[in-house]
């Protein structure tokens, strides 16, 4: 239940970084031709990349916390 | 894109400059309001350092205000469309290199086409010092990415899976779009690595894209993780287009040519070895050069080589091993008979071959190659010569291929009599009008050598 919690929230995080990435955007003012489909197939790596991205922060806190847990957890055992 | 123009007008495309020749130096204006920000950019240690490197065109200021930039003329100025296909790769890695390397500098490059690029050498140097800017922190795209494709990634494909050749770009200033190579490509091609992510998929969201006039804006940190990823994602399409080595007609000439004997090669090589010795010339042109033996015994002389030969594949052999070895030779693919033209608007964008040639060598080489501009392109020998006359400021080393050489008469194909006029003495009555001839050497196998030096 808690991993469909987690990936709940990752599939809201790469619709939320689509939705920011296609709405709130300002003009571009290159003078080379961004092109359309090549430029569109960016964008959607770019949707993977973040998510990507979220996905390796999340999973390193969780294992800093877990290590946090199992390390404080250790020192208390061993005193 | 920039390159250079001998139109008093110079190039015009660029919103931040324009570049232009006065006489034999080139020279860049930079309009009032850009002047502050490419001033920053030249003074940046990176832009310093590529210049340091010559993996950017050392560039030094004239005047400040107005800002007028001189950039060190690269010899000899070549196009994309006369590169060798490891050529093509060496000139893509570059703009990624520089591209990463500017990202950690907060730069990016926003105009990414081999057009911005020279050969010095062998060596790639990329010439359009205008084309890095500071990088939208937030924005977690390439822009030039699309443009990158279309000139590079894109013209490869079309060579590798189509057969079409890279001069072929010759006609497309921004390269090919995904929809010219779909109709020509098999469905296992299409859908299938890289092609499924140059072509087929940006192919297929065209018709639905209607953002290509936005600029998404993220966290910096996201933002640099996917241009940094992107970046990644474009040299591994770029190393699988990488081209494998093939055999051509010409491409292992040097050691099949059934009419040269050891004996003959040797002759041949030290006759032009000791002759480029005694002559010194600063600049050689090596016409017909295949693979690039004597590219290399001139360069080997001290000479800086430019290297024409019709055939990809043998010059793809000489740049290889000029750039392997460092040498100072820079292998083109052109046709002496069919030179590159003019090409771009009005005819003034990119120098024809000639032109950019005229009066730019002190000798020319002509080696197994007079009798197929002769025979096989059918143009007379005193237009040949006249020609050369105009390249070369004073010497030529030309080989003399007599009637009964078995090349000779491969390339009539029985049409012997209508060039039994193509005689030694015809020859030497030929060039008496433009050069004198200095010395000849005769090789066993009844070819011949001259040195020739142009009448002043």
């Amino acid at each position: 239940m808690r991993w469909f919690h987690a990936d709940g929230r990752l599939l809201l995080t790469a619709f939320q970084l689509l939705v920011v990435l296609c709405v709130f955007a300002k003009p571009a003012y290159a003078y080379v031709d961004p092109g359309s489909g090549l430029l569109a197939f960016q964008i959607i790596s770019t949707t993977f990349a973040g998510m990507i991205f979220m996905m390796r922060r999340r999973l390193q806190s969780l294992f800093h916390s877990v290590a946090t847990h199992f390390g404080s957890k250790g020192e208390k055992d061993a005193r | 894109m920039i390159r250079s123009s001998s139109t008093a007008e110079g190039t015009f495309r660029d919103p931040e400059g324009r570049l232009y020749r006065d006489g034999d130096r080139i020279l860049r204006e930079i309009y009032p309001q850009h002047s502050a920000a490419v001033l920053a950019w030249l003074h940046s240690p990176l832009a310093q350092r590529w210049m340091q490197q010559r993996r950017m065109a050392p560039t030094t200021i004239e005047t400040e205000q107005p800002l007028l930039l001189e950039h060190e003329r690269i010899f000899f100025p070549s196009y994309p469309w006369e590169w060798s296909p490891g050529q093509w790769i060496d000139a893509a890695a570059l703009t990624l290199d520089l591209c990463e390397e500017a990202l950690e500098e907060g730069y990016i490059v926003k105009d990414a086409t081999p057009l911005n690029i020279l050969f010095s050498g062998p060596r790639p140097i990329f010439v359009d010092v205008l084309s890095f800017e500071p990088r939208d922190l937030k924005s977690p795209l390439w822009i030039a990415y699309a443009q990158f494709a279309r000139t590079f990634l894109l013209p490869l494909s079309a060579q590798i899976y189509l057969g079409w050749p890279l001069s072929a770009t010759m006609q497309r200033r921004d390269g090919y779009e995904p929809a010219d190579l779909v109709p020509f490509l098999p469905f296992h091609r299409r859908w299938s690595s890289p092609l499924l992510s140059l072509v087929t998929l940006p192919m297929m969201l065209q018709t639905k894209s209607r953002i290509c006039s936005e600029r998404p804006q993220l966290s910096e940190d996201v933002a640099a993780y996917a241009v940094r990823r992107l970046l990644r994602s474009t040299r591994k399409l770029l190393r699988a287009l990488a081209p494998s080595e093939r055999v051509s007609r010409w491409s292992h000439y040097t050691q099949t040519a059934s009419h040269y004997r050891t004996a003959d090669h040797e002759a041949k090589q030290e006759f032009v070895r000791s002759t480029l010795a005694g002559i010194r010339p600063a600049r050689v042109l090596d016409v017909g050069a295949n693979t690039g033996v004597y590219s290399r015994i001139a360069a080997g002389s001290g000479a800086e080589v430019v290297a024409w030969d019709t055939d990809a594949q043998a010059t793809e052999i000489n740049w290889k091993t000029a750039r392997k070895e460092n040498l100072r030779v820079l292998p083109l693919v052109a046709d002496f008979a069919r030179p590159t033209p003019a090409v771009g608007w009005r005819n003034q964008e990119s120098a024809g071959l000639i032109e950019r040639a005229r009066g730019q060598f002190d000798c020319v080489l002509m080696l197994g190659i007079m009798h197929h501009l002769l025979i096989a392109d059918q143009i007379p020998l005193s237009a040949i010569l006249e020609q050369l006359s105009e390249i070369t400021t004073r010497w030529a080393i030309i080989e003399w291929v007599p009637q009964g050489d078995s090349q000779f008469d491969e390339l009539c194909r029985g049409r012997q009599t209508l060039y039994s006029h193509l005689t030694e003495e015809h020859f030497v009555q030929a060039i008496s009008g433009r050069f004198a001839v200095r010395s000849c050497n005769r090789l066993q196998n009844g070819r011949s050598l001259w040195l020739i030096e142009r009448n002043s």
